[in-house]
């Protein structure tokens, strides 16, 4: 248990933040300013983790390592950071449940603040050598909830083929609405990438082209940007609908289902002339579910 | 009417050379000096030497009839002999009674499948006879030779190796047999072992030229998983005290009324009792060709679940309980579920259906399975080697915790079927709530003194929300969607495969939220409810109250209601939903087993 046992501090002694800067202020020397200000929070920060080290959770629990994060609010961000930014040393040692869970939580929390001060250590998680997948793609949607240029801009950089953290960025870019990130993702769909992928595409489109998502954005400061997004999200998964077959193309045809828009069904149309009847079908029974 | 053990031992009395009075007048242990013509099947003259095992299924060997056994040496769904794998402890020593060489008391005697060996009084000097068992089987059950009271376990000495050489005066005077199998069928691999055990008797002359053989073929019974249809016996809840009182406020009256059960608190620090066990049953025809067999709890493939063991110590103290736990090596999957697809919410079984001419009796198994996220690959084998009820698989991997539960129940209603598929509609929900919000109770609360942990997991973080406010939630309603498309194209396969009408799907509505790139219940997941005998327990929705009622609660009443099911409902929100499970997720059922399933023709 001694791995198990690191202290937060220690492990941030140990640790190097030249990446993990927030506003150009180390980590390491907000984390000692928090120390002072919120001692309590950074205790139970801590005391999270520790528990988390200890009793490695199955799925369920690791849900409750992010409420519990969650629950300590914005006077946790720096704490939280520190340990995502140090977790290559902190938690190397961490059984694989353990470890994701709490990163997640952890991230989850984070997102959930959409506080700019973790964008440069998402950044660094993402640009790191992080393993685990679910880790990153957290990571990346937290990054996407915070949804500035930058932010969309850092995640679309990285969401190009053969990239390490293609998959991830794909993920976050689903949190951030702005018609850069859709024009984007859409381009992807409609250069035929491989099933997975499209089908990563697919569902990242379906999210930001959602119906209800937009309904709910209705008296937002965003909602002027519903129709573009929506209408280049449909179009795309349109197109992608008749050139792609199978799982592939049902994932699509959700997604479309998702972003329940008129330019669906008219990008449809204009291809169903020269599809072969298989795919005619499959557009007949997907215009059912279409408005 | 008889006990199992009376039962036993009346059946293999009826081997003796005396009738015992255990009724069935051709029983009576009739020896004659017909001549030695073994050669099988309906051909062979009754009551000369040859195999006899309860080919006809009704529970007693017919010695005397060997045609009233009819053809013992097939095995289809008219005909053939049974036996158990024999995994209860009847002597209470902490292993299956098949893991030793003995019968384990008395009792033990009911789980042994009989076999005799019928005389031939005349046989001649120097005849002899060997019975062998196919060398597939041989070292998948275990042979009893009974010498003296079969009713007695003193009476029972193992044949290791499972095979048996007769002299001239055993030939003459009979054999009386028992048989056990140590397991079931583990696997669908061709080389593996398939339940069938074909036992061969061949009798030689004193020059040893052959006189004649006979075969017979047995089958180990399947286990089977028990469908919500079936009568319930028993309720099982993971008991932690006070913080188990919400749940049991509501159980508890549900399980009394009209069903005169209380549910039974298991000892362990799991909540998850859906989860960490499940209940099967294995069984053989007894007296008249009614199933007796016995009760296997099976642990969870997941070694690091103590509760799993918690409950088979717990149910192999229980008479006639068997215990079972597959966990394959090497089998740990990097998916992001882990092995939550292990856990038994994620273990369903359709109830039984006729499609077209397709007929599955027993229902048919149905879990979460996909190539990229699966259960124990060996679990998932096994359950498919049983075979009489067919597999089919869901897609639950855009779940956080990737249960079937989560999203269906099939209960129990008064329409053609018999039964429908409830379907988790979070579309159904956010229609109601816009609604609620268009008639002007948009600041109306849902979740009214309901909190959120805090750090320290107590529960402190007020939970109340508007309608207006969940339903400005960008997340939650993208999530929700999504979550529709997904359970759309699920219960479609289920609707396509099973052959359901509309009319048969019922919608539950609770909304969803995202966590960790995959979906969990937002509102309580009202779908995860307890079935028993028409009785449905349900998640508290916890919804807005409008003019003193919750709409989702009423809805849920009256729509189930008019099903003909009783609807109660369980506050599950601190020891369960916070922690993305309800009220199926903690809870669990013993039910009768009284299925024919050597009927099915599988």
């Amino acid at each position: 248990m001694r791995t198990l046992g690191i202290a937060l501090a220690g492990a941030l002694a140990l640790a190097t933040f030249a990446q993990a800067a927030v506003a150009d202020v180390p980590l390491a020397t907000q984390l000692a300013a928090e120390r002072k200000v919120h001692p309590d929070v950074v205790a139970a920060v801590e005391r999270v983790r520790a528990e988390v080290a200890a009793h490695p959770p199955d799925a369920r629990g690791s849900v409750a390592v992010g409420w519990r994060l969650r629950a300590l609010g914005e006077q946790a961000l720096v704490p939280m950071l520190a340990l995502v930014a140090t977790s290559e040393t902190s938690m190397k040692e961490l059984p694989v449940r353990s470890r994701r869970a709490l990163l997640v939580g952890l991230l989850e929390a984070i997102g959930g603040l959409k506080d700019a001060r973790a964008a440069s250590t998402l950044r660094a998680l993402l640009d790191g050598p992080e393993a685990d997948a679910q880790v990153a793609a957290t990571a990346a949607s937290a990054l996407g909830k915070l949804c500035r240029p930058e932010d969309a801009a850092f995640l679309v950089g990285r969401a190009v083929p053969g990239h390490a953290r293609d998959r991830a960025a794909i993920a976050g870019l689903a949190e951030c609405r702005r018609e850069e990130v859709v024009t984007h993702l859409a381009a992807r769909l409609d250069a035929h990438p491989d099933d997975a992928t499209a089908v990563a595409l697919a569902e990242s489109l379906g999210s930001l082209g959602s119906s209800w998502a937009w309904q709910a954005l209705a008296k937002s400061k965003l909602a002027a940007s519903a129709e573009p997004i929506r209408t280049h999200a449909a179009t795309a998964l349109a197109s992608a609908f008749v050139a792609y077959g199978g799982a592939t193309r049902d994932a699509i045809g959700r997604a479309l289902v998702m972003v329940e828009h008129p330019a669906a069904r008219a990008r449809l149309q204009a291809l169903r002339g020269g599809v072969d009847p298989a795919t005619a079908a499959a557009i007949e029974a997907l215009e059912g579910r279409l408005p | 009417m008889f006990g199992r053990r009376a039962l036993l031992a009346c059946l293999l009395a009826s081997l003796a050379p005396l009738p015992l009075g255990c009724g069935g007048s051709d029983d009576a242990g009739a020896q004659t000096s017909d001549p030695p013509a073994v050669d099988g099947g309906d051909a062979a003259p009754k009551s000369t030497l040859g195999i006899v095992v309860d080919a006809n299924r009704d529970g007693t060997l017919d010695l005397a009839n060997a045609d009233g056994e009819g053809d013992h040496a097939t095995w289809d769904a008219k005909h053939g002999a049974i036996l158990l794998a024999n995994l209860d402890d009847d002597d209470q020593k902490g292993a299956a009674d098949a893991t030793d060489a003995i019968v384990n008391g008395d009792r033990d005697v009911a789980d042994l499948a009989p076999i005799a060996l019928r005389a031939w009084p005349d046989a001649p000097d120097g005849t002899t006879a060997t019975l062998s068992i196919d060398e597939r089987s041989a070292p998948n059950v275990r042979l009893f030779r009974v010498n003296g009271d079969p009713a007695s376990a003193a009476s029972y000495v193992a044949i290791d190796p499972p095979s048996l050489a007769l002299s001239a005066d055993e030939v003459r005077a009979g054999v009386t047999l028992a048989i056990e199998a140590r397991n079931f069928v583990t696997s669908t691999a061709q080389d593996a072992w398939n339940g069938y055990v074909d036992l061969t008797l061949a009798v030689k002359g004193q020059d040893g030229s052959s006189v004649g053989t006979d075969q017979a073929r047995m089958r180990v019974a399947p286990l089977l998983l028990q469908h919500d249809l079936a009568p319930t016996e028993s309720v099982f809840y993971t008991d932690l005290g006070f913080e188990s009182a919400p749940l049991l406020k509501g159980l508890d009256p549900a399980c009394a009324a009209d069903h005169g059960m209380t549910p039974t608190g298991l000892t362990t620090g799991d909540q998850w009792a859906q989860d960490f066990f499940d209940v099967g049953y294995t069984s053989r025809p007894g007296p008249g060709g009614a199933p007796i067999g016995m009760k296997i709890a099976i642990r969870s493939a997941q070694d690091w679940r103590q509760a799993g063991q918690d409950a088979l110590d717990y149910f192999r103290t229980l008479p006639d309980w068997g215990t079972l736990y597959l966990h394959t090596e090497n089998d740990d999957k990097q998916s992001d579920n882990g092995d939550s697809l292990d856990s038994f919410g994620n273990w369903s079984v359709i109830p039984p259906y006729t499609k077209g001419s397709e007929s599955f009796p027993l229902g048919r198994n149905v879990w979460g399975s996909v190539a990229s996220d699966h259960p124990d690959s060996g679990y998932e084998d096994f359950v498919r080697a049983q075979a009489v009820q067919p597999a089919f698989n869901v897609d639950t991997s855009w779940l956080y915790v990737g249960h079937i539960d989560e999203f269906t129940s099939f209960v129990k209603a008064n329409n053609a079927r018999g039964w429908v598929l409830l379907a988790a509609s979070p579309k159904m929900a956010r229609d109601m709530l816009l609604k609620m919000q268009a008639d002007g109770h948009g600041q109306t609360q849902l979740f009214v003194g309901k909190q959120w942990p805090d750090a320290n997991y107590n529960m402190t973080i007020p939970a109340a929300i508007t309608i207006d406010d969940l339903l400005a939630d960008a997340s939650i309603a993208a999530e929700s969607q999504y979550v529709q498309t997904r359970v759309d194209a699920e219960v479609k396969r289920l609707k396509d495969e099973i052959g359901l009408s509309d009319d048969e799907i019922v919608p539950i509505p609770f909304l969803w939220e995202k966590y960790g790139g995959y979906a969990l219940a937002h509102q309580p997941g009202t779908v995860n409810l307890l079935h028993f005998d028409g009785t449905v327990v349900i998640p508290d929705p916890f919804g807005p109250q409008l003019d003193g009622s919750d709409p989702f609660e009423d809805d849920l009443t009256t729509r189930l209601g008019a099903l003909g099911l009783t609807v109660a409902f369980a506050d599950d929100w601190n020891l369960y939903h916070v922690l993305s499970g309800e009220v199926h997720c903690g809870t669990n059922v013993s039910r009768t087993m009284d299925a024919k399933w050597w009927e099915t023709g599988r």
